[in-house]
């Protein structure tokens, strides 16, 4: 069912990059049989991804209407977020990155905010890696959608439920605000 | 308004074909649009919009960046260490103003 990180088709597992017991000893038996020409690519036995309607109008305004797989793409993201202010995502994609098999753009999307595309990367064979990490707002509980488009017209998405405690968008924001105190941990803690 | 000088992490040095990991973080307030003030003013929308980076003049990255990105965009992607040169970094606001910032790598 799972093999690596390039096929995480159970959202809990979706979480942690560290191989479970049972993808460790898929990837141990594969290895020992040896000689596997290529990965098989059963993500394509669960049929297309569903989307909300919001969601499948801006993908078909943007990119054009196509169905997605679950398979090569990978979200990150917390079980929980305190605030919606500022939560971290990371994006990856199981794919070599040559001139003939890349990806060309990796799309997030929150349904539940006041504007759905949350996120939108466009990276090219240079990337050599396909992952990108940033941070995006959240206005509540909801379930984050991603997709990847590869070069030769694959599809690939996925998705995430996640909690929010402290919504995002529309708050009142004045003299201290939990966004105003983020920055200056961030501030602190990074460079 | 005062942006102070982008943040960026690069290595310096790099073997050729190695891939880099690269890490931008600019301060900006990215008002979305939807927040508030007390009185029950909005702010109006100003973002970054815009970020892209070129590698000796060849853009390796771009990132059209939404009101759903958190305030002062943090961005980490990577590329292959090709050649040495420069790196350099563009971020563009709903005012007009471009932010820049570039990094020198040396390849090996």
């Amino acid at each position: 069912m799972t093999l690596g990180f390039g096929v995480p088709q159970v959202q809990v597992e979706n979480r942690f990059r560290t191989p479970n017991r049972r993808t460790f000893l898929v990837g141990a038996s594969l290895g020992i049989v040896g000689m596997v020409p290529a990965l098989p690519r059963p993500a394509q036995a669960d049929g297309p991804m569903a989307f909300p309607k919001r969601l499948v109008d801006i993908l078909d305004q943007n990119v054009g209407p196509g169905e997605y797989y679950f398979g090569d793409l990978l979200m990150e993201l917390p079980i929980i977020a305190e605030t919606g202010f500022s939560v971290p995502v990371t994006l990856k994609v199981a794919t070599k990155m040559t001139n003939d098999d890349h990806v060309r753009r990796i799309m997030v999307f929150a349904p539940q905010n006041p504007e759905a595309t949350v996120a939108d990367y466009i990276l090219g064979p240079r990337a050599g890696k396909a992952e990108v990490s940033s941070r995006i707002r959240l206005a509540k509980t909801q379930t984050v959608y991603a997709v990847a488009l590869m070069s030769d017209g694959r599809r690939w998405g996925t998705s995430l439920p996640l909690e929010v405690t402290f919504g995002a968008c529309a708050e009142e924001v004045d003299t201290f605000h939990a966004a105003e105190f983020l920055r200056r941990q961030r501030v602190r803690g990074n460079d | 308004m005062q942006i102070p000088e982008p943040r960026i992490a690069v290595p310096e040095t790099a073997k050729k074909g190695e891939i880099i990991e690269i890490r931008t973080l600019i301060n900006h307030v990215m008002h979305n649009g939807y927040n508030y003030t007390r009185n029950g003013d909005i702010i109006p929308r100003h973002i970054i919009n815009t970020f892209f980076v070129t590698y000796n003049g060849v853009e390796i990255f771009r990132s059209n960046l939404q009101p759903g990105t958190a305030e002062n965009p943090y961005i980490q992607f990577y590329t292959t260490a090709t050649e040495s040169g420069t790196l350099e970094f563009t971020w563009i606001d709903d005012d007009g103003d471009i932010y820049k910032g570039s990094r020198k790598i040396t390849v090996t």
